[in-house]
């Protein structure tokens, strides 16, 4: 009944085509701000002032590079080479040391956007770029070596960790505790969804909603400690959870990018109950 | 790949990961920001420990020394579609936007002679600078304005005005 086996090819493919999807669909949004000047001098995201910020990368050699890089038109070249990247890794998959190649050069990029604009950076951006550099890793190691597992051991280790902290600092919150969080974030424009404050207006639900959150993130990184058909419990929350935040606070790509490392969860959960 | 490049970028991995959970401790967190130029060790505490209650709203206006003006708000076109769950590229204009104001306001109790020179103040001012080039006037000034929705019952505040500017 709960033979949900999957193997490390299979779970490695299938992670690394939503990691591409994802870096897709985020490169396609870029590229549509990017048109509209929303990277242009005369915004916000204006790198003219944004290298001014501390840091060594801002300064020196690296500042000159990235300067290049970040003009009127390299930004959108930068794009661009991704997006030719996110195809050409496409048609590695299957062949190792290429789709490495690739995975490490989109790997550079998202660090490198990353840099362009510290303001509006989240989650999605910080994941993907952990996926990448997990998934570089795996393929360059190649499929002989057991260091390979290292890659998918730090996709893992990570995501668990960001569940985690994210659970702590919301049981350190009195607002949290209280069950008003969730009120509170519904209740504005930018992350919210006004319409749907009348669900949260009921005390025991957001309460209930609250803790649900807090309790799931907290206790994330013990589903290796758990036995196998309880432990997948912890994912379906997980999507649940994605797809909610996806739906209510439009948090597109927050949800791809972490949903994308759900199918080495469910072959490590695989892997360590063959071992029990 | 061989052996030892391989343990050499497991290696590199496994000291990600370490800073990735070090940068919790108050002991090395600064340090860690600091060296960080490649922004790769990531900051996981999602809508944590405070939730976004904020919505927040940028004014500006231009002025003369002898005629005053309107406040103006920057429009950042309509709210979220029903296919933002799929496509929402901007999402990323309204987090920016919703970043340089909460450092702003979180960091308004120092003085604002030193925020002038904060990353961002010289942001949104470059910003409103740029929106009013073809208007007649001296002076740029800029305001944030916010809603707590359910603390104050939808009432706008204003959270921090900033010096005037040239116009340029």
């Amino acid at each position: 009944m709960w033979n949900i086996f999957i193997s490390e090819e299979k779970a490695v493919w299938i992670t690394t085509a939503m990691v591409l999807c994802t870096a897709f669909f985020m490169s396609i949004e870029y590229l549509f701000s990017w048109k509209r000047g929303k990277f242009s001098e005369e915004t916000f995201f204006a790198w003219s002032v944004t290298q001014s910020r501390p840091g060594w990368i801002y300064r020196g050699w690296s500042l000159g590079v990235l300067n290049r890089l970040f003009d009127k038109n390299g930004f959108g070249l930068l794009i661009g080479t991704r997006l030719l990247l996110i195809a050409l890794a496409f048609a590695c998959m299957g062949k190792s040391a290429y789709l490495g190649s690739c995975l490490a050069l989109l790997s550079g990029i998202s660090c490198l956007l990353n840099i362009r604009h510290f303001q509006g950076k989240d989650g999605a951006d910080e994941s993907l770029t952990v996926l990448l550099f997990g998934l570089t890793a795996y393929y360059l190691i190649g499929p002989t070596l057991s260091l390979r597992f290292v890659g998918i051991a730090f996709i893992i280790a990570q995501i668990s960790l960001s569940y985690f902290i994210s659970g702590y600092y919301k049981i350190k919150s009195k607002t949290w505790r209280s069950g008003r969080a969730i009120q509170h974030v519904l209740a504005t424009k930018i992350y919210g969804q006004p319409s749907l404050g009348f669900l949260m207006k009921n005390r025991y639900l957001s309460c209930l909603t609250c803790w649900t959150i807090v309790l799931w993130e907290l206790t994330f990184p013990i589903i290796f400690l758990v036995a196998v058909p309880l432990s997948f419990s912890w994912l379906v929350m997980g999507v649940a959870f994605h797809l909610a935040m996806a739906f209510i606070m439009g948090l597109n790509t927050f949800m791809m990018s972490f949903l994308s490392s759900y199918p080495l969860f469910f072959f490590a959960l695989y892997y360590l109950s063959i071992g029990r | 790949m061989n052996d030892y490049m391989a343990l050499v970028l497991a290696g590199m991995l496994g000291c990600w990961f370490l800073f990735s959970v070090l940068k919790y401790f108050s002991f090395a967190q600064d340090w860690i920001i600091a060296k960080d130029g490649l922004q790769l060790v990531p900051t996981w505490n999602f809508f944590a420990p405070e939730p976004n209650k904020t919505d927040y709203y940028l004014y500006y206006r231009v002025f003369s020394e002898h005629s005053d003006s309107c406040w103006r708000s920057v429009s950042f076109g309509q709210g979220r579609k029903w296919y933002a769950f799929l496509w929402n590229p901007n999402r990323r204009d309204r987090k920016s936007l919703f970043d340089l104001c909460q450092m702003l306001v979180s960091t308004s109790s120092t003085k604002q002679d030193e925020l002038v020179y904060s990353m961002p103040y010289l942001l949104l001012l470059n910003h409103v600078n740029h929106l009013c080039t073809n208007d007649i006037g001296e002076y740029v000034q800029f305001a944030i304005g916010r809603i707590v929705p359910i603390e104050d019952e939808g009432r706008l505040s204003i959270a921090f005005i900033s010096n005037s500017h040239l116009l340029t």
